[in-house]
């Protein structure tokens, strides 16, 4: 006998998934590792409230991701390798359907269920569309049991429980103090180890350290797009502007050093000469930029980021 | 264990006040301006009193199996201990006792209390397709997933709706996996007579 009606989709993971099911007097969460499932049952004369928060806005990184994703297919044109072509394209195709589905999937948000003691998270319930869907099948069946709230009762239920005069009175809500170690200061202390990863590379090219330039560029932009996003709502501005200079810095190192690789990888030069001459891999003119440009890009930017916090802090 | 009766945002925990409950669209919350949408219940404005046990004043009266102080308010339906208001657990209609209880969930008697499955017809499966990949580990996947099979096919599966396919498919795999081995090590050993044990 059926006695489980699913009431949302699974919310999958790597090592499972959650998932929510009605029963016939209570709520069931799934937790499931794909080999056990624990089972978290709420009965619906218990539950006291549902809660939903809009989710953080993603449309600026659900947009970056798609781009991404496209110029990582297009990188099927740039390849003159049959596997490289189907490689870039395949791939990039599934990173083009995953972001299209989250952006199809619609806004992001928080659903809380409260009971006398416990206040518990649903992570099912991780979109809206969801959430309207889910709001609509289990208000009923609370109700059911419990029948309505009467508005009149809301007041005396705050004031019984000091509700009203926390949240109406004048105490401003805590501060949320923001994390000691953001990307920004991530970002600025790997210019210091990325300019000597470049310095290294261009005077022991033997040392055969600079195919690891991509990976450090690939890291350096990465984690600058993450400290523009962290970094956005801060009123000070010094950092930010330092990252986006920096962006452009190492986009045109990524070029450089992305031609150089492109060189190396389908050229038959190397083939023939056997052994790589420093300047084809990292350029004099410009190792000496990226090496200059990280280590005043790196001191400006602490300095910047430790005088923000100076000023944030005695404000 | 204390009780609470405060609404709080799920972005930053700031008690809603009574003003944005049951609204006809969702408000924003006082302490950081997120949209929030709260639907209260009545179970709200319940205030849960348990009924305290009684004390003992005679000798003579029957008093709890767990609890000699307290006086006995119900027998177990299960053992027939006599319990207190303290000990006396409302399962699906029956009062029992926690020693029952507990046996009962343990034994998976209590479907109500079930906190946690194993799902041995997805390990079955499991050992049965995903050692193939790799071809060597499938000599010992394959038996463990025939055993999984039959030792597990009657062993309590999800409390959901689930069907036994991925026995069936485990069992399918599994028995096909061991056949071409028994049948690949027979005929390396025609084929290749150096192989064949010296009688």
């Amino acid at each position: 006998m059926r006695i489980y009606e699913p009431l949302t989709g699974k919310r999958r993971s790597l090592t499972g998934f959650t998932q929510l099911w009605q029963g016939p007097d209570h709520l069931l969460l799934v937790n499931s590792s794909r080999f056990t499932e624990t089972y978290q049952r709420f009965s619906f004369a218990d539950i006291q409230a549902i809660v939903i928060t809009d989710g953080p806005d993603r449309t600026v990184p659900q947009i970056l991701a798609l781009l991404a994703s496209i110029a990582w297919g297009s990188a099927a044109f740039a390849v003159d390798l049959q596997f490289g072509k189907w490689f870039f394209a395949i791939t990039g195709l599934l990173f083009v359907a995953l972001a299209i589905r989250d952006i199809a999937r619609g806004p992001r948000c928080r659903c809380f269920l409260h009971t006398a003691v416990s206040r518990w998270p649903l992570p099912p319930v991780s979109r809206q569309r969801t959430a309207r869907k889910f709001v609509g099948a289990i208000v009923p069946a609370v109700e059911a049991v419990q029948g309505t709230l009467p508005a009149e009762q809301f007041a005396q239920i705050a004031v019984s429980d000091g509700t009203a005069s926390a949240s109406t009175g004048s105490a401003p809500p805590p501060a949320i103090s923001s994390p000691r170690l953001g990307a920004v200061h991530i970002l600025f202390g790997l210019f210091f180890l990325d300019a000597a990863l470049f310095w290294v590379a261009f005077h022991w090219p033997q040392t055969d350290i600079g195919v690891y330039l991509l990976t450090a560029l690939l890291g350096e932009l990465l984690l600058a797009v993450m400290a523009l996003f962290q970094g956005r709502a801060n009123p000070l501005r010094f950092s930010y502007v330092l990252t986006v200079l920096a962006i452009a810095g190492i986009v045109a190192d990524s070029i450089r050093t992305g031609r150089m690789m492109g060189t190396i990888f389908l050229g038959a030069a190397l083939r023939q000469m056997g052994t790589l001459p420093p300047d084809l891999l990292l350029p004099k003119n410009g190792s000496i930029f990226a090496f200059s440009w990280r280590i005043i890009a790196g001191i400006a930017g602490l300095a910047a980021v430790f005088y923000e916090r100076k000023r944030t802090s005695e404000s | 264990m204390t009780t609470s009766r405060t609404i709080r945002c799920g972005a930053c925990a700031w008690p809603l006040p009574p003003e944005s409950w049951n609204p006809e669209s969702a408000t924003a919350c006082p302490g950081c301006g997120t949209r929030t949408q709260v639907i209260a219940f009545p179970a709200l404005a319940r205030v849960n009193v348990g009924s305290a046990p009684e004390t003992v004043i005679e000798a003579a009266e029957a008093s709890c199996f767990y609890h000699a102080q307290n006086r006995a308010a119900s027998p177990c339906d299960e053992c027939g201990r006599f319990l207190c208001r303290l000990c006396e657990l409302d399962v699906d209609g029956r009062r029992i006792c926690p020693g029952c209880f507990s046996a009962g969930v343990r034994g998976r008697k209590i479907q109500e209390a079930d906190t946690k499955r194993t799902l041995y017809d997805s390990i079955a499966l499991a050992l049965a397709t995903l050692p193939v990949v790799l071809f060597w580990p499938a000599l010992v996947g394959a038996p463990m997933a025939l055993y999984f099979v039959i030792r597990h096919w009657n062993s309590p599966r999800s409390i959901l709706p689930r069907t036994r396919i991925r026995f069936y498919i485990a069992g399918l795999f599994a028995v096909a996996e061991i056949s071409l081995m028994v049948v690949g090590i027979v005929a390396l050993i025609r084929y290749f007579p150096s192989l064949r044990p010296q009688l």
